[in-house]
């Protein structure tokens, strides 16, 4: 996934303008990212990515770059 | 590990009793802005709540559940040798509810009962055990369950306030040998104790500084986590160990948590979603009680022949239970709303 379409797929997540967010964008700056977005976010790395976030793995989600990052860790690499 | 199969027993009915008042999340809250409470009631998919006024008890639904199956089984309280109250919202400290209503019900003192301090997970764990005890030579037990999460919320915690309702329910199990076979899975995981607690009022802090220690303390997002987690693994763990497909089981009765969660572990599982029925619209999340109100509530009175249901519950301890059993034809589906009884309890 391209860096815009991350950042697009993260404002539809979050109901936030995917051109106001960049990849350093913090957690507390957007207003969408609450405990209901984390919900939002977890169900769509569970069925998107196939990744189960582990209860310890919540609190190290600070930026939108850690997500991608989680992703390029943890998703299954296809090919 | 806790898995076991239980055979020479039914269940011969299922009666669910919520309190009158009803709390509609559409029409606010006060205190709550609108915008929050529809966007929390559209995610839970809880529009309406039957909530305690603060003077009905999970005691006082079970006993009203109870009396009304009871009455319909044609059970008198002298035939009942165990009585099960499974619940995290006593009365007391004590006594145990389970003894308040075996005085309200006018049980005999032969009736062996007792409280099982389960929450979420309550449902299954309960049938096993009334299970247990009817194979260890018991004839009839009543295994009740009952909770008043909604008096567990801080006024000001949206995340919980618009999100729980209250209920009681008692199912009559009794010896039969030509019963089914029932397979319950059973799992604990207390590392997790502090996703979901009340930390506040019990003896390892009996008069907590922040009043909030008082009320539930609930971490959506790693509920959510262990949700994922775990209740996928243990309906495949339950169907695996039967021999049998999603499609052999007739109604698969989550624990009502949460709409959205309860929708995307359906789908994670591929389950039909015509057989996961969903009441949080109506009553919210009633805590392990939503088991046998969901099937009150979604299984037909009037069905023809055996179902087959895999009950599951999953949610504070960590806790996570399954049962999956046949529900006879013949057995009663009631459900009530609580009228104030005349003699309440005083101590």
């Amino acid at each position: 996934m391209s860096e815009t379409d991350f950042l697009e797929w993260c404002g539809t997540l979050f109901n936030e303008p995917a051109d106001a967010l960049t990849m350093d964008t913090r957690r507390e700056e957007i207003g969408g990212w609450d405990s209901m977005g984390m919900l939002l976010l977890m169900a769509d790395l569970d069925e998107i990515h196939g990744i189960q976030l582990k209860e310890e793995e919540l609190s190290e989600l600070k930026t939108l770059r850690d997500i991608a990052s989680l992703i390029e860790a943890r998703a299954p690499k296809s090919g | 590990m806790a898995y076991s199969t239980l055979s020479n027993f039914s269940i011969r009915g299922i009666a669910t009793c919520v309190p009158a008042d009803v709390v509609d999340n559409q029409s606010g809250l006060e205190g709550v802005d609108p915008a929050t409470a529809r966007k929390v009631s559209a995610m839970a998919g809880v529009r309406r709540r039957h909530v305690s006024d603060g003077t009905v008890t999970a005691s006082d639904l079970c006993r009203q559940a109870g009396a009304q199956l009871l009455d319909a089984l044609g059970w008198a309280p002298e035939s009942v040798d165990g009585l099960i109250l499974v619940t995290q919202s006593p009365d007391y400290f004590l006594p145990s509810s389970s003894c308040l209503v075996h005085r309200d019900l006018g049980f005999p003192e032969s009736t062996a009962a007792f409280d099982v301090g389960l929450g979420c997970s309550g449902y299954p764990y309960g049938l096993w055990l009334g299970a247990m005890m009817l194979n260890s030579g018991l004839d009839r037990v009543v295994v009740m369950h009952g909770e008043t999460p909604s008096l567990f919320c801080h006024p000001e915690d949206h995340g919980t306030t618009l999100l729980f309702g209250d209920a009681g329910s008692a199912t009559a199990l009794e010896r039969d040998e030509s019963g089914g076979t029932a397979a319950f899975s059973l799992h604990s995981d207390g590392a997790g104790y502090s996703e979901l607690i009340i930390r506040g009022g019990g003896f390892r802090d009996r008069d907590p500084q922040d009043p909030r220690d008082r009320y539930l303390h609930m971490d959506g997002p790693e509920i959510f986590a262990f949700s994922l987690a775990r209740v996928p693994e243990l309906i495949r763990e339950t169907l695996d160990r039967a021999g049998i497909g999603p499609e052999d089981v007739d109604h698969f009765v989550l624990h009502q948590s949460n709409q959205f969660m309860m929708k995307h572990l359906a789908r994670k599982c591929g389950l039909d979603p015509s057989t996961v029925p969903i009441i949080l619209e109506e009553f919210g999340n009633t805590g392990g009680v939503s088991v046998p109100l969901a099937m009150t509530q979604a299984i037909p009175g009037d069905r023809t022949g055996s179902k087959r249901i895999c009950a599951i519950g999953y949610g504070v301890g960590l806790s996570w239970s399954s049962a999956l059993f046949d529900l006879d034809p013949r057995a009663c589906l009631l459900h009530s709303t609580y009228e104030s009884a005349a003699s309440e309890d005083t101590p």
